[in-house]
């Protein structure tokens, strides 16, 4: 694990002599992993920072900034349009109900409201869809290619 | 681990016990013998699986995240299966019985959380996080405090959550089977213990897996029924629906349960962004393998349990048809028996007689059964991996002993669960789960998302914030009419609103902000440079925690 140096020095967050009890279920694991053993196994704190270099160096990937600025930019899109569409739904019922209880036609007693109701749900799933979608294709492939690149 | 086997036994035993005495008074309750069979059918079936899962949680890891492989679609129902409570299902079909519309107003409340969820958490806390929640709230700040308020704030999600379940339960289960109160919140603590302390997360999940699966069936069966009653016309079910119901009209409209926009608007906030502070959804998104499982995950979830919502509004209104105006269902006053709750249980009989009713209130039960499960497996991770390994112990402790301390954890959680039960069961608890999505939105969601996306977060802002959120909801909460005069027995309310979120997550932001800024010491030096690191890591999901192979 070379990237697992802390920038901040905290007291006894060390990773030695945490792992003194392997099972030998661990320690197959271990060796399947390719991990040297007992070796230095990740303590609890110290998968969690990455070389500070590194984390510059990947910054700096205009792979990277694409991907973030993209995506970033996308998910809030998205996150917004969802709250507009819950909200615009929940202060129709607080400001104007009339409008919802009105009936969708003649002959029909289903109203706006069941209508918009329904719509809101529908509108749920397909904005997780429609977001799962671009990033399955456009985002993973981006991702896959800076990993490439810091490796 | 000799004890395995007694526990099974003893849990068995327990359960045999219950099944003599309820043979002894079930003449005088009239017990419903398909439930019973069908629910000790699912008993076996998921002690079975829970010794299956036994013998594959060898580690804190699988303990914890079922060892991170299990795929989208199976988190998908899971996840699911955590958020369809027996409290969802009966509550939601009661509304809509009763109030037509507004149930629907609860419902899509309940659901939008979940896009905003993948829009903006779902995939970085998975890069980000090992077993809990917490792991991501103090990734690059102080371990100890960061982890000690996230831990409370999860502890008191789950414990509102868990009472709510507990007390239902007990209700639930002596209207259904007969059984005394105390016996029923007794064998739902055993199972729950039994599920979760031998078999883990993976046992938990797939506990989950067949519930989300028979609700799901068990639903989708009785709203084609009630379509198929009207040749699969919606307009013909709802013309019925308003002629019969005595409020007629007024069931396609919104009714009384939106009062005033800041309601409205706090409900909505609470519901939007409690989904995203609830220990026991976040923890499920550390069992899949990578980011892409997370954010298939998400799908599935909102897809199920968008569709279960859409079903339990339509068994709604086949209730007010088949069940309002049926005098088997109704005692002397003209009310329902058991209560609006009961209106989908009292559906499944008037479809499918007592056979069918037996599936429904064994699949309530089991629901019920699941959710308690993913809630002491939440609560016992912030117990064993945060307070006792990470605060308690500075992170000193390897693996296997924090796992055998995560298992006292949950034996204690179980054992306090029955407590509470058997303690709350003559109280008005209506208010546990608003106030559990409350504190959810105030305490827990304000953090993780600073912490996530805000260079700026110290930990002295983040540990101020959270508890301002957490106890600014609490106290809002109880000086409200929900507990202030139903539970207190006050004769007026001191604040007017009954949903806090609305005052409880600005108090959140705005104090973790400020107390941020003004942190100029070196350790908020440090944590502010640290950010670097985890923001590649949250956006690219390098030197995540990956899935073991078994």
């Amino acid at each position: 694990m070379g990237l697992s140096i802390r920038p901040i020095s905290r007291k006894g967050l060390n990773g030695i002599e945490i792992y003194r009890n392997f099972t030998d279920a661990s320690r197959t694991r271990n060796l399947r992993q390719g991990r040297k053993w007992p070796g230095k196994k990740p303590t609890n704190r110290e998968s969690s920072t990455m070389h500070p270099d590194l984390a510059e160096r990947i910054q700096a990937d205009p792979r990277f900034q694409e991907l973030v600025s993209k995506r970033s930019k996308y998910n809030w899109t998205m996150a917004i349009l969802m709250m507009v569409i819950y909200y615009a739904f929940i202060l129709f019922i607080a400001f104007n109900p009339t409008a919802l209880a009105a009936k969708l036609g003649e002959g029909t007693v289903i109203s706006v409201g069941i209508l918009m109701g329904f719509l809101v749900i529908i509108a749920a799933f397909v904005l997780t869809g429609i977001y799962v979608r671009r990033a399955n294709r456009e985002f993973d492939t981006l991702t896959a290619q800076i990993k490439e690149n810091a490796k | 681990m000799r004890m395995r086997p007694m526990m099974m036994a003893a849990g068995l035993a327990a359960l045999a016990y219950a099944g003599v005495t309820l043979a002894a008074d079930g003449a005088k309750k009239g017990v419903n013998m398909p439930a019973i069979i069908m629910f000790i059918l699912f008993v076996i079936a998921t002690l079975g699986i829970t010794y299956w899962a036994a013998k594959r949680t060898r580690t804190a890891k699988d303990f914890y995240t079922a060892g991170g492989g299990i795929t989208g679609l199976q988190n998908g129902l899971a996840l699911a299966g955590d958020y369809m409570s027996a409290a969802s299902f009966l509550g939601i079909a009661g509304l809509v019985f009763a109030n037509g519309f507004d149930g629907l107003i609860y419902s899509i409340g309940f659901l939008v959380g979940w896009p905003i969820m993948l829009f903006l958490l779902a995939e970085k806390l998975r890069n980000l996080g090992k077993y809990t929640f917490a792991d991501v709230a103090s990734y690059r700040l102080s371990q100890v405090p960061v982890r000690a308020v996230a831990a409370v704030a999860s502890l008191v999600v789950v414990a509102m959550y868990l009472i709510a379940q507990m007390v239902g339960a007990g209700k639930l289960i002596e209207v259904l089977f007969g059984l005394p109160y105390t016996y029923a919140v007794i064998i739902v603590g055993v199972l729950m213990i039994l599920y979760v302390t031998f078999g883990g997360m993976l046992a938990t999940t797939w506990v989950q897996i067949i519930k989300a699966i028979l609700l799901l069936s068990g639903a989708t069966f009785m709203a084609l029924a009630v379509l198929w009653a009207f040749g699969f016309s919606f307009d013909a079910m709802f013309s019925k629906a308003v002629e019969i119901s005595p409020k007629h009209d007024a069931i396609m409209a919104p009714g009384s349960l939106v009062k005033d926009p800041i309601s409205a608007i706090s409900l909505g906030l609470a519901l939007m962004f409690g989904v995203a502070g609830l220990p026991h959804i976040l923890m499920r998104f550390f069992t899949v393998s990578d980011a892409k499982e997370a954010r298939k995950s998400v799908l599935f979830a909102t897809g199920f349990i968008g569709y279960f919502y859409i079903l339990t509004f339509i068994i709604g209104f086949g209730a007010i048809i088949m069940v309002s105006t049926d005098p088997a269902y109704l005692d002397a006053t003209k009310k329902l028996i058991g209560g609006n709750n009961m209106a989908a249980i009292h559906l499944s009989h008037a479809i499918g007689g007592d056979f069918f009713l037996g599936f429904i209130s064994a699949v309530a039960f089991a629901t019920i059964l699941a959710v308690v499960s993913g809630l002491t497996l939440a609560g016992a991770s912030a117990v064993s991996h945060d307070l006792y390994a990470n605060v308690f112990k500075r992170g000193q402790i390897d693996e296997q002993a924090e796992m055998r301390f995560s298992k006292y954890a949950t034996i204690a959680l179980g054992i306090v669960a029955i407590f509470l039960g058997i303690a709350f069961e003559k109280q008005n608890i209506a208010f546990m789960v608003g106030l559990a999505f409350a504190v959810a939105a105030s305490a827990n969601f304000p953090i993780l998302f600073l912490a996530i996306y805000w260079r700026g977060l110290t930990t002295r802002g983040a540990v101020i914030g959270g508890l301002g959120g957490l106890i600014t909801a609490v106290v809002l909460v109880v000086l409200s009419k929900t507990v202030w005069v139903d539970v207190l027995g006050n004769a007026k309310e001191i604040v007017p609103y009954k949903d806090p979120a609305i005052f409880s997550m600005p108090v959140a932001f705005i104090l973790a902000w400020f107390f941020s800024i003004t942190d100029k010491s070196a350790r908020a030096k440090a944590e502010q440079e640290a950010f670097t690191a985890q923001y590649v890591r949250s956006e690219t999901g390098i030197g995540a925690e990956g899935a073991t192979q078994h």
